[in-house]
């Protein structure tokens, strides 16, 4: 469990910035972005916002300072839902269950980053 | 303008990961690998010999297309953003290595490593950066 749990939040990390985002593979996230920021900035945006989760699931990978680690990522995550669903509802496949499947997902961070004996 | 320039970029590029994989042999010589991998039982002397040659494989491979079809890297196709992306993210890690994997006390009071040191750091960053710029390309960013 210990080696499993950082793999499995990296790699949600790591997918959908380079897969979702960079790869262009879930279009739907850039639609989403251009609904916020607008059609203009909605390429440079989705790569800056690509390359910073691959960095995040980079961290998680690296166990260093596991806490600040949690944090980011509950503030990415919360902050990125609030604007969604605020500004682009409709884009999003199901609003409440991408709240479940954030919360389940923090759970699984704050589990992690709180667990006493660290092994990356 | 900028799409011709990639494309000198790709090229040098790919002369550069040629070179770097044909460097390899003078690399070898200088830091005594033979010598030190003959302390290793067979079976990890064999891997480690092997793993050098196929770094040197990945390299030339890798440098080939940037060299002779560097169009490939900013044409948008799926392939073109595999290719890309995951090659920016190959030297993303590289330059990782080289800040927090390889110790500092390797290079730091040491004039001659510290300059290859710094030298590598530009070039892989350099190679993150163009890749990426690749992949950014592709997806329609022209800044």
């Amino acid at each position: 469990m210990h080696r499993v749990l950082p793999l499995a939040i990296a790699s949600v990390w790591i997918f959908h910035g380079l897969y979702s985002k960079l790869l262009d593979g879930i279009p739907r996230h850039r639609a989403i972005v251009a609904r916020v920021l607008g059609e203009e900035w909605a390429v440079p945006a989705t790569v800056v916002v690509g390359v910073l989760e691959v960095l995040l699931g980079a961290w998680v990978l690296s166990g260093w300072n596991r806490r600040a680690c949690a944090v980011v990522q509950t503030l990415a995550l919360v902050a990125m839902n609030s604007i969604e669903i605020a500004i682009a509802r409709d884009l999003l496949i199901s609003a409440a269950g991408m709240l479940a499947l954030n919360a389940a997902f923090l759970a699984g961070v704050w589990f992690w980053a709180t667990r006493p004996t660290s092994v990356a | 303008m900028m799409e011709s320039l990639l494309l000198l970029l790709l090229r040098i590029a790919g002369l550069g990961l040629i070179a770097l994989a044909l460097t390899h042999v003078f690399i070898g010589r200088h830091l005594r690998w033979r010598e030190d991998a003959e302390q290793l039982t067979p079976v990890n002397r064999a891997i480690f010999h092997v793993h050098t040659l196929f770094i040197c494989l990945v390299l030339v491979m890798m440098g080939l297309p940037c060299l002779l079809e560097p169009a490939v890297f900013l044409l948008p196709t799926r392939a073109g953003a595999w290719l890309a992306w995951s090659f920016a993210a190959f030297w993303g890690a590289r330059l990782h290595c080289q800040w927090f994997v390889y110790g500092w006390e390797l290079w730091r009071g040491k004039p001659r490593e510290t300059a290859i040191h710094w030298l590598f750091t530009f070039v892989w960053l350099g190679l993150t950066v163009l890749f990426a710029a690749c992949g950014c390309w592709q997806l329609g960013w022209r800044a």
